[in-house]
């Protein structure tokens, strides 16, 4: 009896998977976001194998030629096609942020289970070193991160890594103040169970979701940071072109040929547009009615 | 009166702690700035000789050790001293001073933009719950939030260009010369800095509604069937404006820090700009104050919602937790 309740129990958890509840929740709309993402996010890898790449070299058409079937975007100043470079675009403003992201969500997990766990100084500390973080202008830190490692991707990295650092850190701070108290964790503490163990084991697989919706969040944030940062001129250098780039570059050209800039700034707003909607969606389900923070 | 005593406690404890962040930005601004390869000598002058160059940095006072300078720097802060810029070698404070107008224009506009759009939309949009009305505000807010605010000047540079409507893209005429000139210059800029605290307070708003409209005091004053317009005012708004208000405070702090990207696009001489330029040239004070003042606005405004946050709800000022 106690084992086909167990059986039974077990099969219920698994048909109630993260990710299914998740589609079976998910709204049209958030639906085509997925969608659209995975299509970026599998364009985004692939690019460099794409026969597109050719077309991003100089003189592959006529200068600023407008869309045409044979350039969907039609053709830069310097006679390159904007759709190619569009993809790669695509490709390095996803790719920057999200190993920034992902770094700054391990980073950002362990300081913050430290500090709910040691409480006291150790929490103190890391509390003030968020705060003096998040209240630095974000795009005069990046200037200066730039300027200090020279333009370039490696900066732009470092510079969204700390800009989302503090905020991981408060989230995971914060969930974790909850689970370090519960029973389960004293039950480990009282079996001599290592704090490394009692983190990871226990209190790490309650606040992941939290993590996970956050750092969904904190991409969109850093795209915005990198292409900006591009924009200035600070993050990816030319030839290679981030979405920030491509307006960079053609702004100067948007009166005679607009379609230079409206199709990047185009394909920027929707690639975080999809990341804002499937975070949303994603944390309508872990926490139901909670607008979502500032940065 | 325990209670008034443990809030004045409250306030204090924020402050102190506003305090020491300020501090920590401080202090990171200027050795990051130091970290930073080449002196202001060595870019302006690359043909002088290497005693040349020493003796810039004399006159500056960059030949001291950098904790010396550090120690120095800090003690003249606390004096009210700012100190000079290296390249127009006039007090920092007035080039940030000659400045500001600009910059708080822009950020006050954007605030009243986000005031008198972005929240009565996201109360409309909460109270119409299910209806096409409210799904149109969740999304706008998303789409407000998604849009990267130089994408959005770009397009406005590139529309109001070719068809001005009355509104000027790019350039800036002061308050002094008039001003329905000033607005047409300044609007476009503005609405562009506002649209993510738009899209933000407008989330906050609706959801804020949303909530208070589903407890049980709204059902109770429903079926005492008071008037749905007293419901309303009394009942659903001023419970609804708790979490606004301290949205909108982060959201103040947050417009000073982010009208670098605006400012660049619109080609509008402001404090944004004038840090830009002067990490540059490498003008260590000018840069050192410019981000001082900005964290500085950031941390009060987010003090002032912590503040008001703990005098709406009291048990936030018993908790006492950083």
């Amino acid at each position: 009896m106690a084992e086909t309740d167990i059986a039974q129990a077990k099969k219920a958890g698994r048909r109630k998977g993260a990710l299914s509840v998740f589609f079976a929740r998910a709204g049209i709309g958030t639906m085509i976001a997925v969608a659209l993402l995975a299509i970026m996010v599998i364009v985004g890898l692939a690019e460099p194998y794409l026969p597109t790449t050719a077309a991003k070299a100089v003189a592959s058409g006529p200068r600023r030629a407008p869309p045409s079937t044979e350039f969907i975007f039609g053709t830069d100043n310097l006679g390159r096609s904007v759709f190619a470079r569009i993809l790669e675009g695509i490709r390095l403003t996803f790719l920057l942020s999200a190993v920034a992201v992902f770094l700054a969500g391990v980073v950002g997990s362990i300081i913050g289970m430290a500090a709910a766990w040691y409480r006291g100084v150790v929490d103190t500390l890391i509390a003030r070193l968020a705060d003096i973080l998040f209240a630095f202008p974000s795009m005069i830190f990046g200037l200066i991160v730039a300027a200090i490692l020279g333009p370039g991707t490696l900066s732009a990295i470092v510079a969204i890594f700390f800009i989302v650092l503090p905020t991981m850190v408060r989230v995971v701070r914060g969930a974790a103040l909850g689970i370090v108290g519960r029973d389960f964790v004293v039950a480990a503490t009282i079996s001599g169970a290592s704090t490394f163990r009692i983190l990871f084991v226990h209190v790490l697989p309650n606040v992941a979701s939290v993590t996970v919706v956050q750092m969904a969040y904190l991409m969109s944030i850093g795209m915005i940071i990198e292409s900006g940062l591009s924009f200035l001129g600070l993050g990816v250098q030319p030839p290679l072109s981030s979405l920030g780039v491509l307006l960079r570059e053609n702004s100067a050209f948007m009166n005679i040929a607009p379609w230079v800039v409206l199709a990047p700034g185009a394909v920027l707003t929707l690639a975080i547009l999809c990341v804002n909607y499937v975070g949303d969606a994603a944390r309508s389900i872990i926490e139901p009615s909670q607008p979502r923070p500032l940065e | 009166m325990k209670h008034l005593a443990s809030y004045m406690l409250y306030i204090a404890a924020r402050l102190g702690l506003a305090a020491i962040t300020v501090f920590g930005v401080a202090s990171l601004v200027f050795f990051g700035m130091r970290l930073i390869p080449g002196t202001y000598a060595d870019l302006f002058f690359p043909l002088a000789t290497e005693a040349e160059r020493a003796e810039i940095n004399a006159q500056y006072g960059l030949d001291a050790p950098v904790f010396v300078q550090y120690v120095k720097w800090i003690g003249a802060m606390l004096q009210g001293d700012f100190g000079t810029s290296i390249v127009t070698r006039g007090p920092v404070i007035d080039e940030v001073v000659a400045r500001l107008p600009l910059t708080l224009e822009l950020a006050s506009l954007a605030l009243i933009m986000i005031a008198f759009v972005g929240f009565p939309l996201g109360v409309v949009s909460g109270m119409f719950h299910g209806s096409a009305v409210s799904q149109t505000g969740r999304h706008a807010s998303t789409l407000l939030m998604s849009i990267p605010n130089f994408v959005l000047g770009t397009v406005f540079l590139y529309l109001f260009s070719v068809y001005s409507l009355g509104l000027k893209a790019g350039g800036w005429s002061p308050m002094s010369d008039g001003l329905l000139e000033n607005l047409r210059h300044a609007l476009l800029p503005s609405f562009t800095l506002s649209i993510t605290g738009l899209g933000l307070v407008l989330a906050t708003a609706r959801s804020s509604v949303l909530g208070v409209m589903g407890q049980d005091h709204i059902l109770a004053a429903v079926s005492r069937g008071l008037e749905p317009r007293a419901i309303f005012t009394r009942h659903i708004f001023r419970n609804s404006l708790i979490p606004v208000v301290t949205i909108f405070a982060i959201v103040a702090g947050y417009l000073l820090g982010g009208t670098v990207l605006v400012e660049t696009v619109f080609s509008l001489d402001g404090v944004g700009r004038l840090l830009v330029n002067s990490i540059i040239r490498r003008d260590y004070p000018v840069v050192q104050t410019g981000v001082i003042l900005t964290a500085a606005f950031f941390v009060l405004m987010n003090t002032i919602a912590d503040i008001l946050y703990g005098f709406i709800d009291p048990r936030v000022a018993d908790r006492q937790d950083g």
